[in-house]
């Protein structure tokens, strides 16, 4: 119990110590010691968020899928907006031959692309994705799909000459750039067909979830073969992928089969592949740990080891009085933390307004995706990251006081 | 030893020391200080300054004698002065008896207990212990409170908080700062900042209280303050003043006075 109160009161003479510091005795130097840990988290909050929006950000799934079919070679990233690579033919054969199958409860080719769309002569790039809808199809790119009337009428007699619906999901995010609600009209520019403009009617507005990655993104679900026909993906019937729903183990040969040269990627293989794929976004967030913990550590150090050097006279102090080595090393240590840790929160709230400010510029300036994701765990990951630093600068101010003068020579 | 220097900070010396550090630390004579044939030497660095030379020292670098064979002893209950010119050893011989430094040769009981044989961290919680120490530019921490600064040898002692507040505060009323407690020292009168000093120095209830001119900053009459205040002590522990203050001095028990290192006269203050 007397250890424990030891303890706690030596904590609490670090705090009130370093708060002190912060806001009477030494604030310049706090700030810059803050600062420091705060910019080098942020920094590094930012390039791992980055890298999670490439991972998994702009990914197109559906909450009810259990295999996606993705043409070779592309992986997980192929189910990322992919206008330009290599796409699956004669989907809608293809998935309909695939529910024939009785182990496979439903499936859906998946078409993306960005398109132009207009309202009262507002004009805004949205992502479009075009599907076959159907109540087991769940959601899709975190907006549900029920609005859509089932099936793909459009193609309902194999060819594109059926009943254009011209139904529309669209997420908040797009209702609201394009200012309309639902019940409203849309043009979507540079179709393929229909004298190179389309009529678009705003079934739903949805709010997208949140762990979609799309929730800030612009995005129209309308039926595959509309899709098609406006973007041109009609002439071979293609689509970026196909989501399957089944409750079988071991389909992904006989998927395969039926999509020559495409790979078929189980739920758990997705994760797989998709960790694979992330090689990149995850050398990022590496490298920028790296150099956060070094940055942010040289930083402390070198404040905080002048900060010990100007407070050698208390230090000796303190020994001169009967505070243990090993008790001004605690103080030391907390004060370090301290320090860290606030410039951590700092840093976290600093990464989360960047990402903000990353996306809505992306979002205006590159394409209707987001690039960076700040997943909730990275509140923990930059407090956890600026803990370490503190934890690593702490034994070189112990080193920096042990180098402290006989006291003697210190307090005359 | 090599001739190497030796401070009084907290590295390894290699002497036998003990988990808690206190172990060794037994009251077993009737004297709390207690000095034998001590000289202390500090030998010249190359940058001018003076390095400690502790015992065992022997080398052929110039060194300066700022104690030379000083044999005395300090009872419970005598309040002690400590008088001489700058120079003459009186701040030395107030951080040898204060275990902050070692003596070259020659050895220093400090409450029974030979302080060369103690391991830094054995002389640390002697310190916090046994003595108390008051100095003359205060040596506050300007970060806490004056009752913060008072409790801090109660922190590293392990007393709860509600306890460390109560005793610091009684010993912040009992040097005349009852109404100062929450202030800091940058918010405090040098004499005022000397009394929190002095709170300080008794808050491990010491057997013996070192002061080296603890008057040295401060106006006459709050220095009289402070030594009343010190004299006070000396009713239940030894109380050691170093000073070159006449006045200070008179006020004392027993005046040693030292010239050279070499102490030139012990004996009792005549009343007036």
């Amino acid at each position: 119990m007397s250890s424990l109160t030891r303890w706690a009161g030596l904590v609490g003479v670090a705090l009130r110590r370093t708060a002190t510091k912060a806001t009477r005795t030494a604030p310049r130097q706090t700030a810059v010691s803050v600062l420091g840990v705060a910019i080098a988290v942020a920094l590094m909050l930012v390039v791992t968020a980055t890298g999670l929006g490439l991972v998994q950000g702009t990914t197109v799934r559906g909450d009810a899928v259990d295999y996606w079919v993705v043409p070779e070679g592309g992986g997980a990233s192929t189910m990322v907006v992919s206008a330009s690579s290599a796409q699956l033919g004669d989907v809608h054969d293809k998935s309909a031959a695939l529910v024939d199958d009785d182990r496979v409860e439903y499936a859906s080719p998946v078409l993306i692309s960005v398109l132009e769309v207009s309202s009262g002569g507002q004009s805004q790039y949205v992502l479009g994705v075009g599907v076959i809808p159907d109540q087991s199809l769940g959601k899709v790119a975190g907006l549900p799909t029920g609005a859509l009337s089932p099936g793909d009428p459009y193609y309902a007699d194999g060819n594109y000459d059926g009943e254009w619906t011209g139904e529309a999901v669209l997420s908040e995010r797009a209702a609201e750039v394009l200012g309309v609600s639902e019940g409203g009209s849309l043009t979507v520019a540079g179709a393929t067909s229909g004298d190179g403009s389309r009529e678009i009617g705003v079934t739903a507005v949805e709010s997208a979830d949140v762990e979609s990655g799309l929730s800030g993104v612009p995005v129209m679900i309308a039926h595959l073969s509309e899709l098609q026909a406006i973007t041109g993906a009609s002439s071979a019937d293609s689509a970026d992928q196909i989501l399957v729903q089944s409750n079988a183990a071991g389909l992904e040969s006989a998927l395969e089969d039926e999509f020559p040269g495409a790979t078929a990627v189980t739920r758990s293989g997705f994760t797989a592949q998709q960790s694979v794929d992330s090689e990149l976004p995850l050398a990022m967030g590496l490298a920028a740990l790296l150099v956060a913990i070094s940055v942010g550590a040289l930083f402390v150090a070198t404040t905080q080891g002048l900060q010990v050097e100007a407070d050698s006279e208390q230090l000796a102090t303190l020994a001169a009085i009967g505070i243990s080595g090993r008790a001004r090393a605690t103080l030391l240590a907390v004060q370090a933390l301290a320090l860290t840790l606030v410039g951590g929160a700092l840093g976290v709230v600093l990464a989360y307004a960047a990402t903000l400010v990353t996306n809505w510029a992306a979002v205006r300036a590159l394409a209707p995706v987001p690039i960076a994701n700040f997943h909730p765990a990275l509140v923990a990951y930059g407090l956890a990251v600026a803990a370490l630093i503190g934890l690593l600068v702490a034994p070189y101010l112990l080193v920096m006081e042990r180098r402290t003068d006989a006291i003697t020579e210190v307090i005359r | 030893m090599d001739g190497s220097t030796r401070t009084a900070t907290e590295e390894s010396d290699g002497r036998a020391d003990t988990a808690e550090g206190t172990e060794a630390i037994t009251e077993d004579s009737e004297a709390i200080v207690e000095c034998s044939n001590v000289t202390k030497r500090y030998e010249r660095s190359g940058g001018g300054g003076w390095f400690s030379f502790g015992s065992g020292g022997e080398d052929d670098r110039p060194t300066v004698t700022a104690l030379s064979d000083v044999s005395l002893t300090i009872e419970p209950g005598e309040f002690v002065g400590l008088s001489g010119p700058s120079g003459s050893g009186k701040s030395t011989l107030v951080h040898l008896l204060a275990g902050l430094d070692e003596p070259t040769e020659g050895t220093v009981m400090l409450a029974g207990q030979n302080v060369s044989s103690l391991s830094k961290r054995q002389l640390t919680r002697l310190r916090l212990e046994r003595v108390g120490i008051v100095f003359q530019r205060f040596h506050l921490l300007p970060s806490l409170s004056a009752r913060a600064n008072v409790a801090l040898p109660l922190v590293e002692r392990g007393v709860g908080k509600r306890e460390r507040r109560e005793r610091a505060s009684n010993l912040l009323e009992r040097v005349g700062l009852g109404d100062r407690i929450g202030h800091r020292p940058g918010e405090l009168s040098g004499g005022e900042q000397q009394r929190v000093a002095v709170a300080r120095a008794l808050a491990g209830d010491p057997l013996v209280v070192l002061a080296d001119e603890p008057t040295g900053e401060l106006d006459t009459e709050t220095g009289a303050a402070v030594l009343d205040l010190l004299g006070d002590l000396a009713d239940d522990r030894a109380v050691v003043l170093a000073s070159h203050d006449g006045r200070a001095l008179d006020r004392t028990d027993r005046v040693i006075r030292l010239l050279d290192g070499q102490v030139q006269d012990d004996g009792q203050v005549q009343d007036a």
